[in-house]
């Protein structure tokens, strides 16, 4: 094993994540690649020796130290693990410690489950592509091209892969502002922490279509058939108008499509369309145009850029950087709790349409994206795009579905022909 | 099949709709293959412990509580440090003694035993200081220290000389024979007993004869065999 590790600080966007975590909360996503035939776990191996040493900032574990976590890149690769629990079941933070995502396999298909301090959906993409095409050239004997996203695993990680984005960025300007708590959604906790999770899978020609004719993209359309979905959730629970709370869906943004960036780390930032109910009934048009004008009016690198600028600054602070660790843990977790999830409903996050060479493509027949669940938000929602199917993926830790039943009878009414997938009850 | 309530497609390891819970219904003909579930059976819930930085950490914490209060309330009603330093050294004693050595993943003996002890001598000094006593040289550190010094040896053995239990045992009897005769002494020193040899000799001879047995079991090995033979647990 080579002693000479590479080490990094956390980056701004996931200092939150170690502290903010829970006994029964890692903020974890999952990156899940199906192919045709089973999963050959001492190649996949294989493929995972070759390339975490591509991706020292993912192929990581995460280390204390006295004033800060920090990450670590691996020595070697972890051992591949056979699914044998729910999805995106929880990584106790000592695990995380030895490594911070781990590979499993599960008949015919391989997931990545990567926790957030580490990177971003973005970046996860990139690791999970190259660590597909690695396989596919061991397995299927396949020339597998370096393009669509992935890397040459014979290349050294080059410096701006590893920096930290969000300072090169740092705005000299505080937007400042001040949101009113969303409407939360609750529900009755599932007793063995079980978590749903319910898969549609339709046409992503038709949801385009769809978006075309309202004038929009397909991830502000998503957010609005979402942001029906909780209004039409909030109507029936919440008979006294004045009681109504705004509806908000945080819609992650890949920071790298605005400000030049070739980081595997986190580099994203969020928006949060909203619509207050108790201005009076909103229509789904008008719905799509406030996802639309928010969207518009926010996505700019100027504004993106000042939206993290607090966080950058607050980090480099002398006295807070002096702090012993265990302190900025408790104001950290502090603060996630009173603020962290409570401004926004739900976290809808479109990571894209999911491109890979096409000698791979004959051999993956489906990719997933899970969102993990928040510590107290019970249901998350992952969305991508492979091979002209849309897979929208909920998860969910409350019995209640009432939810993606909107979701998904909202756009079947429209037209668009959903089948619908879970890891059943759990029972 | 299709959900009869939702209207989206079922995929065919559903068995009822994710959605709204309704059963698949199969019309008349219409025969379903059935797949299996796409994910790995939920084997139950996964309890995690708990976390034993944290216990320790809301130990500390309440520790510190306690011992701000004590000197809060001592200095506000009797305008002075009294009785809440007999607290405080207490805490520090206990905290010592059995918190402390628990932060570590393994606590090395021959370190924390002697911290122990150490602690333990503080309180006894402040008690003596407090009630003027003249009996802390004299008496309690001569009598801690040699106490230490025999648990640490006992620590110390156990932890590196392997087999050598009856003899360390044995050894550690005999010395705390020797240690009563010797406490007997500086008592009649300390606090002017005149007359010796009062009690000492009990649980001196006792612990001579305990040791001496356990020596003698350390040296024979068929008795110490036809022992662990009878004895084993």
């Amino acid at each position: 094993m080579r002693k000479d590790l590479r080490w990094m600080r956390l980056d701004n966007a996931a200092k939150i994540y170690p502290a903010a975590r829970s006994r029964d909360w890692t903020n974890v996503f999952r990156l899940s690649v199906t192919y045709h035939d089973p999963v050959d776990p001492e190649v996949l191996k294989k493929a995972l020796t070759r390339v975490i040493k591509r991706f020292p900032s993912v192929a990581a574990r995460i280390r204390t130290g006295f004033f800060w976590y920090y990450i670590e890149e691996l020595g070697q690769a972890p051992e591949i693990l056979r699914e044998e629990d729910r999805p995106l079941n929880r990584i106790p933070f000592r695990d995380i410690k030895k490594c911070a995502f781990r590979v499993l396999y599960y008949k015919n298909r391989m997931s990545v489950e990567i926790f957030h301090g580490i990177t971003d959906g973005s970046g996860g993409i990139i690791f999970v592509k190259t660590l597909a095409a690695e396989y596919v050239r061991q397995k299927y004997g396949e020339h597998v091209p370096c393009e669509e996203g992935i890397l040459d695993i014979n290349d050294e990680p080059s410096r701006e892969e590893l920096e930290d984005s969000f300072g090169r960025y740092v705005s000299d300007v505080n937007p400042g502002w001040k949101e009113p708590n969303a409407y939360a959604i609750k529900g009755t906790l599932e007793n063995d922490g079980f978590i749903h999770v319910v898969t549609g899978i339709m046409d992503s020609e038709k949801i385009r279509d769809l978006a075309k004719s309202y004038g929009v993209t397909v991830t502000t359309f998503l957010s609005a058939v979402m942001m029906k979905s909780i209004y039409d959730h909030q109507k029936e629970r919440v008979k006294n108008p004045k009681h109504l709370k705004p509806v908000r869906v945080l819609i992650p943004v890949n920071l790298r499509s605005f400000l030049p960036s070739k980081t595997m780390r986190n580099f994203a930032q969020y928006i949060t369309p909203d619509i207050d109910p108790r201005l009076g009934e909103y229509s789904f048009e008008e719905m799509v145009k406030a996802v639309h004008h928010k969207m518009g009016l926010d996505l700019n690198a100027k504004y993106l850029a000042a939206k993290f600028t607090p966080n950058v600054r607050s980090e480099r602070v002398k006295i807070l950087r002096v702090m012993p660790l265990f302190i900025k843990n408790i104001a950290m977790k502090l603060a996630y709790s009173i603020v962290g999830e409570r401004k926004a409903s739900i976290c809808l996050s479109n990571l894209g349409v999911f491109k890979i060479p096409d000698s791979m493509v004959k051999h993956i027949e489906r990719v997933d994206f899970v969102l993990g669940l928040q510590a107290t938000s019970p249901v998350n929602c992952g969305i991508l795009s492979y091979n002209g199917k849309l897979i929208v993926n909920f998860v969910r830790g409350i019995k209640e579905s009432d939810l993606e039943r909107n979701f998904f009878t909202t756009l079947r009414k429209m037209g668009v022909h959903v089948l619908v997938e879970s890891n059943g009850t759990g029972e | 099949m299709y959900c009869v309530k939702c209207g989206v497609e079922l995929a065919d390891s559903e068995k009822n709709c994710p959605l709204c819970g309704t059963a698949v219904i199969c019309p008349d003909g219409i025969v379903r293959s059935e797949k299996e579930s796409p994910y790995p059976p939920h084997p139950g819930k996964i309890t995690e412990g708990i976390s034993k930085i944290g216990v320790l950490f809301i130990v500390s914490l309440a520790a510190v509580i306690m011992l701000v209060i004590c000197l809060i309330a001592d200095i506000n009603i009797n305008g002075q440090l009294s009785w809440a330093g007999y607290v405080g050294f207490s805490l520090l004693f206990l905290y010592t003694s059995t918190v402390l050595p628990s932060w570590f993943n393994k606590p090395n003996p021959v370190i924390f035993v002697p911290c122990g002890f150490v602690s333990a001598a503080i309180l006894l000094l402040y008690i003596c200081e407090k009630t003027d006593g003249t009996w802390f040289l004299p008496f309690a550190f001569p009598t801690l220290g040699i106490t230490a010094l025999i648990v640490t040896a006992v620590v110390t053995l156990t932890r590196y000389v392997r087999g050598g239990a009856p003899y360390i045992y044995g050894g550690a009897a005999v010395a705390f024979g020797a240690l009563a005769i010797l406490m007997e002494h500086l008592i009649c020193v300390s606090f002017g007993v005149e007359k010796m040899w009062q009690w000492s000799p009990y649980p001196a001879i006792s612990l001579f004869i305990i040791g001496g047995f356990l020596i003698f079991v350390g040296i024979c090995k068929p008795l110490r065999r036809a022992l662990r033979k009878k004895l084993f647990f």
